[in-house]
Parts: structure tokens; sequence; C-alpha cells
């Protein structure tokens, strides 16, 4: 076999490519910072669980996503189980191919509003196959919301503005996907429920 | 021994381009395999179709990760193209060239049902894939088209 300059050029190439390869993998080597809480939980954020909990979980998410809604019952579970040790938040990310996801979440921080914030995303998380107008209203009023404060907070351009700031900030950190999850502002890899509940276990019992 | 001066002039720019092609196909498919491999996020152009495709056991035949696939397919393509370049016998070059056909259909046929999985059963599209499976297709066009010239190459001694 006789090295032909074409030959020389393809090795060339190839000891290109093995060096770029090398520097992405020692790259993608570091372990990723975590984010502080302070970005990640901020005044605006729904809460639930101990404010002065060691561990904080964060999640980004979408009402109308079915992954979502398949974790929704596990993060409540948690909460529920470590109330005193665990903060949750929720941060929105309305994905666009998903249909209604923005208004939903507006309707989520329009009940917020009357304290009604959490009782809300579980009910649009049970109706998120078909929300719609008519929806959101039927689900208001079982809530027994403010009816005529719930129409006009939706209204607000306020509300609106706090939703696409949530996902300008995901997209900052490069969320690509909902649920995302961040632990103690480490953002976790689940892929399912019960890897997110033993993620948070592990870390409640580590602060023990 | 009979040594084969194997391209002409169109066959030499066809083989850099599917040699290019494969060392793409290489690295993207490192890069999404070691975000299977890791279970780390993948940037994608799709909204959260990567993370969908991640994490659906329709990508891991027999356990295997896809991107797994995608990199034994284009390292094969690349190596076989770069020994092509080299001076070998007539023989030889012919058997690297029918080795890249063989690579290219299994590979068009490979992201083809890949591409039916992605849209019928996990019902998310990951942009690497997508970009991956056109990569393919060029790929298989471009070596068809070597073969098919090869066929009627005349054989010369150097």
């Amino acid at each position: 076999m006789k090295l032909t300059s074409e030959t020389k050029m393809f090795l060339g190439i190839i000891i290109g490519t093995l060096c770029v390869i090398g520097v992405a993998v020692v790259f993608l080597s570091q372990p990723p910072k975590p984010i502080e809480k302070s970005k990640l939980i901020t005044p605006t954020t729904h809460t639930l669980g101990s404010a002065e909990a060691k561990v904080w979980l964060v999640e980004f998410s979408d009402f109308r996503c079915p992954a979502c809604h398949a974790f929704a019952d596990a993060v409540e579970e948690l909460v529920t189980a470590h109330k005193d040790t665990l903060l949750l938040a929720y941060r929105y990310f309305p994905l666009p191919q998903h249909p209604y996801s923005q208004k939903a979440a507006i309707a989520a921080e329009a009940a917020g509003r009357q304290n009604k914030f959490w009782e809300m995303g579980a009910l649009l998380f049970n109706n998120q196959d078909s929300l719609s107008d008519v929806t959101v209203a039927s689900v208001a009023a079982s809530l027994a919301l403010d009816i005529p404060k719930f129409s006009a907070d939706i209204q607000d351009p306020a509300l609106k503005a706090l939703i696409e700031s949530d996902v300008a900030y995901g997209e900052q950190i490069r969320i690509t996907a909902t649920p995302t999850f961040f632990l103690n502002g480490v953002k976790l890899d689940v892929g399912t429920p019960d890897d997110l509940k033993q993620k948070v276990v592990e870390a409640i019992n580590n602060t023990k | 021994m009979e040594e084969f001066d194997s391209m002409n002039k169109l066959q030499q720019t066809t083989n850099r381009i599917i040699f290019v092609l494969s060392i793409a196909g290489v690295i993207m498919a490192i890069y999404v395999l070691q975000s299977f491999l890791r279970d780390t996020g993948i940037v994608c152009l799709t909204g959260g179709g990567c993370e969908l495709v991640r994490k659906s056991p329709v990508s891991y035949p027999f356990g295997i990760p896809v991107p797994a696939f995608g990199l034994v397919g284009y390292t094969g393509l690349a190596i076989l193209s770069f020994l092509r370049t080299t001076k070998i016998q007539e023989q030889i070059t012919r058997n690297l060239l029918n080795g890249m056909l063989g690579i290219a259909i299994f590979g068009v046929c490979f992201v083809t049902w890949f591409t039916v999985m992605e849209i019928f059963v996990i019902q998310g599209i990951c942009t690497w894939c997508a970009v991956s499976a056109i990569n393919m297709f060029v790929i298989f066009g471009l070596v068809l088209a070597s073969w098919k010239s090869s066929q009627t190459l005349p054989a010369s001694n150097s």
C-alpha cells in the first residue's frame, strides 16, 4: 500500500478531527457548575415546602406536556413526604409546539394571584388533553375563584411577560425539554418519576 | 503485484465528499452517543424532540444506543474511503467500494426505520437524527454513483 498525496490529505483531516474530538471530550467532561438559588428561585416563583430547606428542587414545566403530568404525582409525593426538608419551585416553560400551553401558564399565574396556583396547576395537568378557554373557565369556577378578577388578570400583559421571562431564562440556561429539574442548582437527568424521587431522597438523606 | 490507481477525477471528488460527510457523521454520532451514555441533555433545534428520542426504549435496539450504530457505520465509511485513496490492488479497491455500498445500504435502511419510529412511535424528532439521516442518504447516493461509475471504469496498471 502506497500513500498518495490524497491519502496524506485525508490523514490530515483524520488527525484534525481527532484533535477536535479530544478537546470536546475534555470540555464535556467538566462537571456542571450549580446555578445560584437566587437565580432559579426568584421572588415571583411559586414555591411549596420549607423556605429554609437545605434541599431545593426547581422544575421547569409545561401544563400541556404529558411527561410533566407523569412527573406531577412524584413531585407532589416528595413535597408531602418531606415538607420540612424540601423546597419545591415551579418555573414556566410552555413549549411552542403545545397548543394552549402559554395560555394555561397564564391561567395558573392568574389563579396564583388568588393563592390557588398549585390547585390550578393540578387541574390543568388533569385536563391537559382538552385545555381551552371553556375548560379553564370551568376549572376556575370549580376552584371558587373570583371569576371577574381571574378574567381580568388573564388579560394582564404582566402575566404574559412573567411567563416569557421564565422561558427566556430557561433558554439562557439551555433548557431544551420539559420537565427539567434542578436539584440544589444542578440540572438533573431523570428518565422516570422514580429516578427523580430517588435522587431527591438521596440529597435529603445526605443533609441529615 | 498489480496495483490499481482506482479513481478518475470524478470518483476522486466523490470519494472526498463521502469522506468529509462520514467524518461529520462520526462527530455527530459521538456527540449524541456521549449524551446517551452520560444521561445528559442534547442541544436540539426541534424543542424537546432529542430528549424524547433519547429517553425512548425504541432508541436502544438490542440494548445498543442508536448513535452507536451511526458511529460504527460512519467510521467504517470513513476508513474505507480513506483506504481508497491509497494505491492498492485492483480487486481490493473494488472490494472497498463494495463494502462502502453495503454499509450505505444498511445505513439508509436503518435511518429510514428509525425516522419512521421517531414520527409514529416516539412522536418526537431529534435534529441530529434527522441531519444524520439526510447525511446517510447523500452518502448512499454518492457511493451508488461511484459504484456504478466503477463498473464501467477500465482497469489500469501502474
